[in-house]
Order: structure tokens, then sequence, then C-alpha cells
């Protein structure tokens, strides 16, 4: 067995045979014309345009797809019926004499060099647009590459370089399982297409003398993994897995418009943690209320300098502009421990979970944390911004961390008013709660460091984790306390840790008096449908579980006797 | 002819769908259109013109209109940045 790891551009699973398709190359001249060919070559460039923009409004008519893969089509039309594109092709060719071919190259490869030139991602990303219509153009001068498509079915698995748009249909019709390519990028026609009709897609997997046609293939989309000739056992786990999302994607879908809130009517706040700006659309698609912990570690990490705030400030702003006025909650740097950037100063630390980590980082190099808050700062008017500190430790570290930020409020001549929160890991800081939550604006409990601090557990050390258990009564102690502080100051408490995204802890969390719970994308509207499942008078009413028993396995058990208790 | 100045608005600035929106509003009326900003002046029929812009959110752009229906064109024009494309 063989796994071989590429890039999910559309999700699902998929499991069958491997078939081979091998696209034609295009053969076509790139020459020079006679002059009495001129109007030939233009009536073929509105030809080609014409069946083009016909196919897009037949797949707009005939797929359903977001709003996103809409606007990028009605943009490809308008690229299509350009009339400076136009009349710039028509001038190669009639003063050039170039033929269709050689000027669609030379005009369009001049069109993509622009746009990677630009600084502004967005616009540089435009570059793709007009790679794909110069291709479909080609494609559609060319129209050799009728592959074989007879051999395919519902159990077939398809492999190939690159796919154009029309074979996507075919491929639909078949009701193939998956789409292996070596080549292809997210907002391509085809791949637009491949997203609208359900087919898994995996990209960036180079297959030759990898893959053979009557392989075994698991397409995993959801993670970019392709599996060659699995064993019997991962085969097994994923039919299960497959059978499960089909039934669980459907019933799911039914909630996405719905609130988050107990059967009784008792709103919790589900909001989505992000790691990447882009993830901002997944979680709005889920209708997520908001951001709960926006991760800032990508713009630090995997380079060998720091981000400008300029860089930055485009970051935020996309994610504060995107999510339409509910809140998002940037979580500050949370460089050292386990996460590590390249330019990080060598500390040479023995312990560096206990090291210089989180918010004592950005005390320690402030003009690194300055920059990172003015961008959040110059990005809040764009949306609904909260800052939030990791690891505070102290009531001096979260008071110093505030001033800076007043400190470039100042200097930036900007009175936005931005909430500030303490991220609530390490059991100091739960401790003294109830004075955090006198100067801090909200709480969120990180139970991943909560849980290894309270207990002293390295949770990557395997040789000790039975001791990293979240049954503890000392760690389901400091959640109470800090619950209770907030509740009492008045200051929203979210959890954003794995805990939130752990169905028999949820209950729990609720009861223990958290109002928000923030979980990856993947697993909201499962929490969602939990907690509408959920009533919330029996929840209340139900015996206090943290009292005075502190066996671990005895509270384990009391809190899968109270879920059977509190759901209609 | 004339010409106006305006500030973009949009926060995207013009992105994919408010250039769409005022290339297909622009196509609709006889006068030619113009975008000028900075040194850069482009037609504002062509989608490919108005993207190379790359007119980010505050940036100054001049709209130039020029035929028998400019004042109609620049009005309508007008309109869609103020109501800042229906975002």
């Amino acid at each position: 067995m063989e796994i071989i790891k590429g890039v999910e551009v559309s999700l699902g699973i998929g499991i069958g045979t491997a078939v081979l398709l091998e696209a034609q190359e295009h053969v076509f001249d790139m020459g020079l014309i006679d002059k009495s060919e001129i109007e030939n070559e233009q009536n073929r460039y509105h030809q080609a345009v014409e069946i083009i923009s016909k196919n897009i409004d037949n797949n707009l008519i005939a797929f359903d797809m977001s709003d996103e893969d809409k606007d990028i089509f009605e943009a490809h039309k308008l690229i299509l019926t350009d009339p400076v594109i136009k009349d710039g092709v028509f001038l190669l060719i009639s003063e050039k004499l170039y033929n269709l071919e050689f000027a669609l190259h030379i005009y369009f490869e001049k069109t993509i060099n622009y746009f990677k030139t630009l600084e502004n991602e967005f616009y540089a990303e435009r570059a793709n647009d007009y790679k794909d219509i110069y291709e479909r153009l080609i494609n559609s001068l060319h129209n050799n590459n009728q592959l074989i498509t007879d051999d395919l079915d519902d159990m077939s698995v398809v492999v190939m370089d690159d796919i154009s748009p029309s074979l996507i249909g075919e491929l639909a019709k078949k009701k193939v399982q998956a789409l292996v390519l070596s080549k292809g990028n997210k907002t391509s026609h085809a791949i637009i297409l491949a997203r609208a009709a359900n087919i898994p897609v995996v990209t960036g997997i180079a297959f030759v003398g990898k893959i053979a046609n009557g392989d075994e293939l698991i397409v995993d989309a959801n993670k970019g993994e392709v599996f060659v000739n699995p064993d019997k056992q991962i085969l097994q786990n994923y039919y299960d897995l497959k059978q499960k999302d089909k039934h669980d994607a459907e019933s799911l879908k039914n909630i996405i418009g719905l609130p988050a809130e107990t059967s009784d009517g008792k709103t919790i706040h589900l909001l989505a943690n992000i790691g990447m700006p882009e993830e901002i659309n997944a979680a709005m698609d889920v209708n997520a209320d908001g951001v709960g912990l926006f991760r800032t570690e990508f713009l630090y990490m995997e380079r060998d300098n720091l981000p400008t705030e300029e860089e930055q400030f485009e970051a935020y702003k996309l994610v504060a502009i995107k999510s339409k006025g509910k809140p998002v909650v940037i979580r500050t740097m949370d460089i050292g421990g386990d996460k590590m950037a390249k330019w990080y100063p060598h500390l040479n630390e023995k312990n560096p979970y206990l090291g210089c980590r989180g918010i004592r980082f950005s005390l320690k190099y402030p003009e690194i944390f300055k920059t990172q808050i003015r961008a959040i700062i110059r990005a809040a008017k764009y949306g609904n911004l909260l800052i939030m500190f990791p690891l505070i430790s102290s009531i001096e570290e979260f008071r110093k961390a505030k001033d800076y930020v007043e400190e470039c409020k100042k200097e930036l001549k900007l009175a936005e008013l931005i909430k500030i929160g303490t991220m609530i890991e390490i059991p100091s800081a739960a401790l003294i709660a109830d004075q955090l939550a006198k100067e801090s604006d909200f709480f969120s409990i990180g139970t991943n460091d909560l849980l290894q601090y309270s207990v002293a557990v390295d949770r990557n050390n395997e040789s000790i984790a039975e001791y990293y258990n979240p049954y503890n009564m000392a760690f389901l102690r400091l959640i109470k306390m800090t619950a209770e502080a907030a509740n009492r100051h008045n200051i929203p408490i979210a959890v954003c840790g794995e805990l939130a995204a752990n169905e028999s802890f949820v209950p729990l969390l609720i009861k223990l008096g958290v109002q928000e719970l923030s979980v990856n994308v993947q697993s909201l509207l499962r929490i969602k449908r939990l907690i509408r499942k959920l009533n919330y008078q029996a929840l209340t009413e139900y015996p206090q579980i943290i009292g005075d028993i502190a066996d671990v396995a005895k509270i384990k058990e009391n809190i899968s006797l109270m879920n059977e208790k509190v759901f209609d | 002819m004339i010409k106006k100045k305006i500030i973009v608005q949009n926060k995207l600035g013009l992105h994919a769908r408010p250039s769409a929106l005022l290339v297909k509003l622009a196509n609709q009326f006889r006068s030619e259109f113009h975008i000028r900003k900075d040194d850069m002046t482009i037609n504002g029929k062509s989608i490919l013109g108005v993207m190379m812009l790359a007119a980010e959110y505050l940036s100054e752009i001049e709209l130039i209109v020029d035929g028998v229906d400019e004042e109609y064109l620049l009005e309508e024009i007008e309109k869609l940045f103020e109501q800042q494309f229906g975002e």
C-alpha cells in the first residue's frame, strides 16, 4: 500500500478502480498566416467564444453551485466577450499575421504575467482566470481530446493530468467515484463543476509510476490523500466512513440555517476555529455565529522573515469583511512550545512548553507584538474584531499586553473600541479568574493546554498519555471556577479547545455555565445538532457533577449517566 | 466629455463582483467609458481593464465618459459606487 499526498479541491471520499485517461496533446501550429486568412482566423475566435459562453450558461442552469463559484463563471463570461481582449488578439492577427492560436498564446501570456506581478494577492490570483480562459479557447479550437469514456462506471476513479470542463459533465453522468489529477487549480472551470457535481477531487498527485490501470484506490478528498491498493482494514474503515458521511452530510445540511439553541430555547453561541484567513468562507458556509479563535501562527510559520504590518492587515481585513459583522476573536501569536518559526530566536530552552511562548514571547519582543496589534486595530473597522492574549498566567501580563494595545491606538490615532479577552489555559489564570474577569472583556478556555498544565503532562508524550485525561476533577474544577467567575462578572465565557467539539463533554460544559463553544468548521454542524437536542432545563436541574468525587472513572460514568437524561 | 474623480468605498476594492457589475452596466450605454488611476487609463467596458487597475479600498479613480449618453452613464455609474455595489 502507498499513500500519496495531494491537495483537496473538491471534498468527499471515493473508493474504486483506477482508470488512467491520457489527455491527447493538442496538436496545432503556432505560426503565421496569409493576409487572405485574417478574416477566417477572426471568425474562428468568435465561434470559440460563442461555444464557451453557451457552455457556461448551460452549466449555470444545470448545476447547483455556490454564489462564489457562480461569480467566477460570470466573470469568466465577461472575459470571453471583453472588447479589449478581442481587439488585442485581432491586432496580432491582422498586423503581425499570427494565426489565432499564436495570437492567443502571446496575448494571454502577457496578461497572465501582468497579474502575477501585482502585489495584492486577490488581483495576482486573477492570473488563474486568464490561464483557464486561454485553455478553454484552445480546447474549443481543437476539439480533438475526445477521450474514450466508455470504460467508466460508478466504480471508477479517474486518474489523469488535467481535465476539461466538458469531461467533468461526462464523469458526472457516469457517476464516477472520484478524480485524481496531477495538475489543476481550485478556481478553474473544471474544478468548480466537479464541486457542483459532488465529485471528490485531489490535485497535485504525481501518479506516473505509482498508479496503474486497475489499481484499487481510496481517494480521501477531505484530507487530500490517495491510498493505492489499500489494506483490507483501511478499506473497510473507509467504506464505513463513506456510508456514515453520506447519511450525516444530508441530515446536517438541514440545520445550517437553524440557530444553535437547545430544544427548550436556550441559545448557545457556536463559533468556528480557523487557522487560515480563507477558512472564513467555510465557516460562513456552515453559518457559524462568528470566529471564536483565529489562530495567527500561519503568518509566522514556514518562513524566514517576519510578516509585515501590511501583510497582516490584509489577512485580518479579509476575515473581518467576510465575517459580515459577526465577531472574530483574533488570538495574538502563540509561537513557542511546539510551534517554532524559522526566524524565532534560538532560546535553547530545556523545557519549551514552560518557556518563552504565547504572550511571554510577545512581551519580550514588543516590536513584533506591536506590529501585530497595529494590523488588528487597523483592520477592526472592517468588521467586529476582538483581541485575545494566549498563555496569560498573571494579571500583570494581561495589563502589560493591554497597555500595548492602548499605545498602538494612540500611535495610530485610532479610537476603535476593541474588546480584549483572556485565554484561560494555565491553572494560575483559572485560579485568579475572578480578578482577571474584572479587567477582561471576555474569557475563552483553551482546554488542551489547561489540561496539560493542570496535570503536568506533555500532551505529546505517549508513554504518559493515560494521565492526560479530561475527566480529571482538578481540571474540571478549573473550568467550573473560570465559568463561574465570568458569569459573576457578566462577561462572555467560551471554550475553544478540543473539548468543545467532544459530544460527551458539551452538555457538561454548558451545565458549568459556558455560553459559547468554538469548534473546527468540520465539527460545527455536528455540535449544533447535539445542542438542538439538549434540554437546558433538565441539564440545569440535574445534580452537580463536579462535587466530592475525584475518581476519574466515576466522573466519566456520572457524565454518561447525565447525558442519558438531558437529551430530548 | 465629462470627467469625475471618486474614491472607491468598497472594502474589498473593485474585486470580481463590483468589476463585473460595472462593466455590464457600462456596456449598456453607447458612450465611451474610461477609468484612470495613477498613470493608467483603461477601457471601463473591459473586465480585463478594470481588473488591471487593481483599485483597492480608498483608492482614487477618475471616471471619464464621452458620447451621446454620457450624462446618463455617469449618473448610473456614480449610483453604483454610492451604493457600494450593493455590498
